[in-house]
């Protein structure tokens, strides 16, 4: 197990433990009163005291070993339902379940009753296997299920109601149908081809009805089309696939495949989009099994002519009772082109939508021709695919009427805003409009009569060539019209075309539009952005800055204005200006709350930005209060053990960490943790990694030396299932080596390093860089500790070029300086150009805040104040070492760097002729150096001690 | 620990005809808490493969004929109460793999009971871990605590089975107890 079950300690070995047992018996052994007193005389180690105090206390409480083990595992039990039977009798919504009906992959559905006015309604639950375990999972959940409900058919069962129980399982309340499949229905009854044509129509029909409303069911099959003794159809679980398939971006959670493999369609084998043609393509197999008594059979995704397949299979005693020549003449033909066409490979070669299927098999019971074309014109067509698949990939299958009138609604809705902004100047002139949008399907139209679909690419590309032909339009719609196509170019193919058509707006904008005109700010604005998102700052910044004078004019807090601030902070910090950054930040968070409120959402979103801009301005305790502000919001909205919580933690560990509240952090850290690990991930988010990386920091800054191998050991669990060219695994192995280093271990800390030769190959430039930087500058602390001068120079040097002022986090940087001008004094070399202003350079780096009191530059601190010795200048090694030691109250006595540090003071002390000072540094240095015999460190310290003079 | 037998730790007593009736008793007692602990695991529905064939074993080995199969008494209480304390073991770790995965069958409709069931598990892990820590250092102490805690022996049926006296398993014992519950903090 990778993980620290925190709080329970190092083992003790076998010997102290003995000790530890024969104490304990002994002083249980005196009368209780006289324990305390006994255990201060006889044992003078203070340690082991300690120990047998927690024992006694320990004896004394009460404790789950003072029960059963039969007791834990019920509680451990508690609540759970051994079969899904045991669930009945519980109440979920409105509903006590009565019965189980069945259970599949994803749910168990049992019969739900309820009462109401002595009137006895029936439901079926739903439970659903799968966790909503946040706040924000079951909210997207609840939403979809919104949309379910409003979709009202007589051959759909309802939606009634459906939730999330207290625990977490999401349920769904459905009308009640008691009925068989329809295909059972079908056999039973036996049906005759044309009954079994019209029922089948009657479920198109419903299923284009979810259609219309933009709901695909993903998942048609008999069990979910159900006839009842009434003969009237009804299809079950309407969206529900999607819910489950959205849900799933939990890694534990995939795999689980949300459709049937016997009537899915091949783009959801292929993981692609799933449109309304996926849905005809499941209707295509079961009109297939309704008509023949079998599903088809496919030939590498291509199924097999269905009167071919009745040719070579036996008749199944489930098809329509009719002889099989009578059923091969009846389904050649007309039928078998249309299942064809419903089962087609490319969803655009399909119906476009299940309305079409209907109407085509309509079309044959009235024996008028029908719509699928007989494959050789098929097989053009499917050439002609082939040749575009790009295109075609994305084509969406929603029927030309409804995509233009969306368009054109979506259109007139964005138009009356800028309506009412700027009513006389830019009036609407809607006919033209919608004869443009019009046009722009007209070949949507054409290609369609030819049997195919044109993807969206295709579609904008040409809307913007009849845009640039097109001259009846107003300046305000071909603005607009730009801009729309914009957004739709950046989605589709990137930012430069974007860029090009918003330049295109903008240009027409300047040109034509007052100056303040809203749609000039708003081409003004997208043109930026696109600019912003190419990071074309320079270009950017003018643009952002005209647009955001006119924005403030209005006055008016928008969402117009939190994007412009948010994006005008991030350009300004990209570009080194952190300050000014950080007055839009403050802005931005101004807006959000005047819109949403102190508490909200956005509010929570504001000061996290806030906290970057005022990390990136080494404001770390500001920052630190603001993202605390955030995870308190956070908190508020989400479940605790939300892995969106994360991200806010994780900075405010940063952040924490950056002003040197190391203890804080540690904990803050661990909670980020204990989140991650909480939701059992395969491989580790970055972010994982990262929180892991600088526990360890934090652990060796504070002188834990045993909690950071811990934490090592948990880096390397995860780092190990990453991939060879992660981060993860060479910071891993540079923190080892710095961990050895820092235990005295000196070849094991070179042993380390050499494993990270072999990994630098594999990683991006930047990253190889920073771990090259590192490497250095333990080599360079090896260097000197082995007394070879100018290796430790050479490597501090190269040390400091790779790790400059950028690197994260930012102590490291100032570590290396210090390294630098410690390493200059032993190796002197007047003539080396950076070893001029080493020791000044250094002193001011770390003269500052929040750096001057940073606990984890305590070594900074001691290279420095070496080299201040080394150049002759006790006094002022004293000062900075006292003031060192006084703010690194946290880091653990009996850790090397403390004991390193005091004994470093001692010496500047004695240098300065304060003998009392001398020996009471050396005191406390004794339980370090006891800890830590032979460490080469306190070795080193302990050599330069005074033999002689006042203080020897 | 894979389920191998453990080994024991003392010598079991000689079956002795004045006691035999005890053991008798003794061992239809741990027995029956055996079968009872091993039934709540697989109404519960979640097998692992370890434990049950661990418990399994033990059934046939029973059924064979009883403790003729073991080499003593003893041995059988070593047995069923490691077999026990792997029961509750497993079951902790499956329930906290529960509380990640989604499995709604086993999960309760009623949070509380959740978080009961999620504190529980942790203790129970966290009781495993320090058991092992003692183990390697105080053998004797955590197989008291075993044939206590999980086999439920009463420190006399213990002092027969171990043929050690009262007053040692009692030590042993205060100091197992103490000494977890402070890990367990």
């Amino acid at each position: 197990m990778p993980h620290d079950q925190s709080g329970t300690g190092p083992a003790p070995d076998r010997e102290q433990l003995e000790r530890l047992r024969a104490l304990f018996d002994r002083v249980l052994d005196q009368p209780e009163a006289a324990r305390h007193a006994w255990l201060q005389a006889n044992v003078p180690d203070a340690e082991m005291r300690a120990a047998l105090q927690a024992l006694l206390a320990a004896e004394a409480e009460q404790g789950p070993l003072d029960g059963s083990a039969e007791v834990h595992l019920d509680r451990i039990d508690a609540g759970r339902a051994a079969h899904p039977e045991g669930l009945i009798g519980q109440t979920v919504g409105a509903f006590r379940l009565t019965a189980l009906l069945g259970r599949g992959g994803m749910a168990t559905v049992f019969l739900g009753e309820r009462e109401s006015a002595g009137f006895r309604q029936q439901a079926a639950v739903k439970l659903l296997r799968m966790g909503l375990y946040s706040a924000v999972e079951q909210r997207l959940f609840l939403r979809e299920r919104q949309a379910l409900a409003a979709l009202s058919h007589p051959n759909i069962a309802r939606l009634l109601d459906g939730g999330v129980t207290e625990a977490g399982v999401p349920y769904l309340v459905l009308e009640f149908v008691d009925g068989a499949t329809i295909t059972q229905y079908a056999a039973a009854h036996r049906l005759d081809l044309s009954a079994r044509l019209r029922l089948f129509v009657v479920v198109c029909r419903a299923v284009a009805a979810a259609h219309r409303q933009l709901i695909v069911h993903r998942d048609l099959k008999p069990s979910n089309i159900l006839v009842d003794g009434d003969g009237a159809v009804k299809l079950l679980d309407f969206g529900i696939a999607k819910l489950l398939a959205e849900e799933g971006a939990d890694a534990t959670r995939t795999g689980m495949a949300a459709f049937t493999p016997e009537y899915a369609a091949p783009e959801q084998f292929a993981g692609e989009a799933i449109t309304t043609a996926t849905d005809v393509y499941a209707l295509g197999v079961l009109l297939h099994e309704l008509l023949l008594g079998q599903r088809p059979v496919s030939d590498d995704g291509v199924i097999t002519r269905p009167s071919r397949h009745l040719v070579r299979q036996a008749l199944s005693a489930d098809a329509p009772p009719m002889s099989r020549p009578a059923l091969l003449a009846a389904i050649r033909g007309d039928l078998d082109n249309i299942l064809l066409k419903a089962m087609a490979v490319e969803p655009g070669s399909r119906y476009a939508a299940a309305a079409d299927l209907a109407d085509d098999i309509e079309r044959h019971l009235e024996s008028k021709p029908v719509l699928a074309h007989p494959p050789s014109r098929w097989y053009r067509t499917r050439k002609f695919v082939r040749r575009h698949r790009g295109s075609v990939a994305i084509a969406a299958a929603f029927t030309l009427g409804l995509m233009s009138s969306l368009a054109l609604a979506l259109w007139q809705a964005r138009v009356a805003t800028i309506e009412a902004a700027n009513a006389r100047n830019e009036a609407l002139r809607a006919n033209t409009t919608r004869e443009f949008i019009e046009s722009l399907f007209e070949p949507v139209r054409e290609q369609l009569a030819e049997g195919r679909m044109p993807g969206l690419r295709e579609l904008v590309g040409e809307g913007i060539a009849r845009l640039q032909r097109n001259t009846d339009l107003g300046v305000a719609q071909r603005i607009d019209l730009l801009l729309m196509f914009s957004r739709l170019q950046e989605a589709l193919a990137g930012t430069a075309q974007a860029i090009e058509l918003t330049e295109q707006a903008h240009r027409l904008a300047v040109n034509t539009l007052p100056v303040g005109s809203p749609l000039r700010i708003k081409a003004t604005l997208e043109y930026g952005y696109a600019l912003l998102a190419a990071m074309e700052f320079t270009r950017a910044d003018p643009l952002l800055v005209e647009a955001e004078t006119h924005l403030r004019k209005q006055g008016e807090p928008s969402e117009d204005l939190v994007t412009l601030f948010a994006s005008m902070a991030r350009l300004r910090a990209e570009t080194g200006r952190p300050e000014q950054a950080l007055r839009y930040a403050r802005d931005e968070l101004a807006v959000r709350l005047a819109l949403h409120g102190e508490g909200s959402g956005g509010a929570a979103g504001g000061y996290n930005n806030l906290g970057f801009a005022l990390q990136a301005a080494g404001h770390f305790d500001e920052a630190a209060r603001a993202f605390e502000r955030a995870l308190a919001i956070d908190d508020s909205l989400l479940d605790p053990q939300s892995l969106l919580r994360a991200a806010p933690l994780g900075n405010l560990a940063q952040a924490l960490y950056n002003s040197g509240r190391l203890i804080e952090a540690r904990s803050r850290f661990a909670e980020v943790l204990a989140l991650h690990e909480a939701v059992a991930l395969e491989a580790p988010q970055r972010s994982l990694t990262g929180a892991l990386s600088m526990q360890v920091l934090t652990e060796l800054a504070l002188g834990d030396l045993d909690a950071a191998a811990r934490t090592l050991d948990r880096l390397r669990y995860w780092a190990e299932r990453t991939p060879v060219t992660n981060n993860a695994r060479a910071v891993e192995v540079r923190l080892r080596g710095r961990l050895a280093l820092e235990s005295g271990d000196v070849d094991a800390a070179e042993r380390h390093m050499d494993r990270l030769e072999p990994l630098l190959p594999l990683m991006p430039e930047v990253l190889r860089k920073q771990a090259q930087g590192h490497r250095d500058l333990i080599g360079a602390e090896i260097a000197l500790l082995r007394e070879q001068r100018e290796g430790a120079l050479a490597l501090a040097r190269s040390g400091l070029d790779k790790l400059d002022d950028k690197v994260y986090p930012p102590q490291v940087h100032r570590h290396a300086l210090a390294l630098l001008a410690l390493a200059c004094v032993v190796q002197p070399a007047a003539d080396d150009p950076d070893c001029g202003q080493s020791r000044d350079r250094a002193a001011a780096a770390l003269a500052v805040a929040p750096y001057r009191d940073h606990p984890a530059l305590l070594p900074a601190q001691i290279f420095l104040a070496r080299a201040d010795l080394a150049s002759g200048d006790p006094a002022a090694a004293a000062q900075r070492l006292r003031a060192a030691v006084a703010v690194s109250d946290t880091i653990a006595d009996d850790s090397p760097r403390m004991g390193e540090a005091r004994l470093w003071l001692a010496v500047a002390l004695a240098g300065q002729g304060d003998c009392a000072g001398h020996l009471d540094a050396l005191s406390q240095s004794r339980v370090a150096v006891a800890r830590w015999p032979g460490h080469p460190w306190l070795a080193a310290a302990m050599a330069a001690q005074p033999e002689r003079g006042p203080c020897s | 620990m894979n389920g191998s037998p453990p080994e024991l730790i003392v010598q079991a007593v000689e079956a002795d005809p004045a006691s035999a009736t005890d053991v008798d008793a003794l061992f239809a007692q741990v027995y029956d808490r055996l079968k009872a602990m091993a039934g709540r695991q697989r109404r519960a529905g979640g097998a692992t493969l370890q434990t049950t064939a661990l418990v399994h074993e033990l059934y046939l080995r029973l059924q064979r004929g009883r403790e003729l199969s073991f080499q003593s008494p003893a041995q059988f209480f070593a047995y069923a109460a490691r077999a026990m304390r792997h029961l509750v073991r497993d079951r902790a770790r499956d329930r906290l793999r529960l509380r990640a995965g989604g499995d709604w069958e086993s999960v309760t409709l009623d949070s509380h009971d959740a978080s009961l069931a999620i504190d529980s598990a942790e203790e129970a892990l966290a009781l495993e871990e320090a058991l092992a820590a003692l183990e390697q250092s105080s053998p004797r102490a955590a197989q008291i605590v075993e044939l206590r805690y999980f086999a439920g022996l009463s420190m006399e049926q213990m002092s027969d089975i171990l043929d050690l006296n009262r007053r040692t398993i009692h030590r042993d014992w205060r100091f197992a107890r103490a000494f977890l519950h402070a890990r367990l903090g």
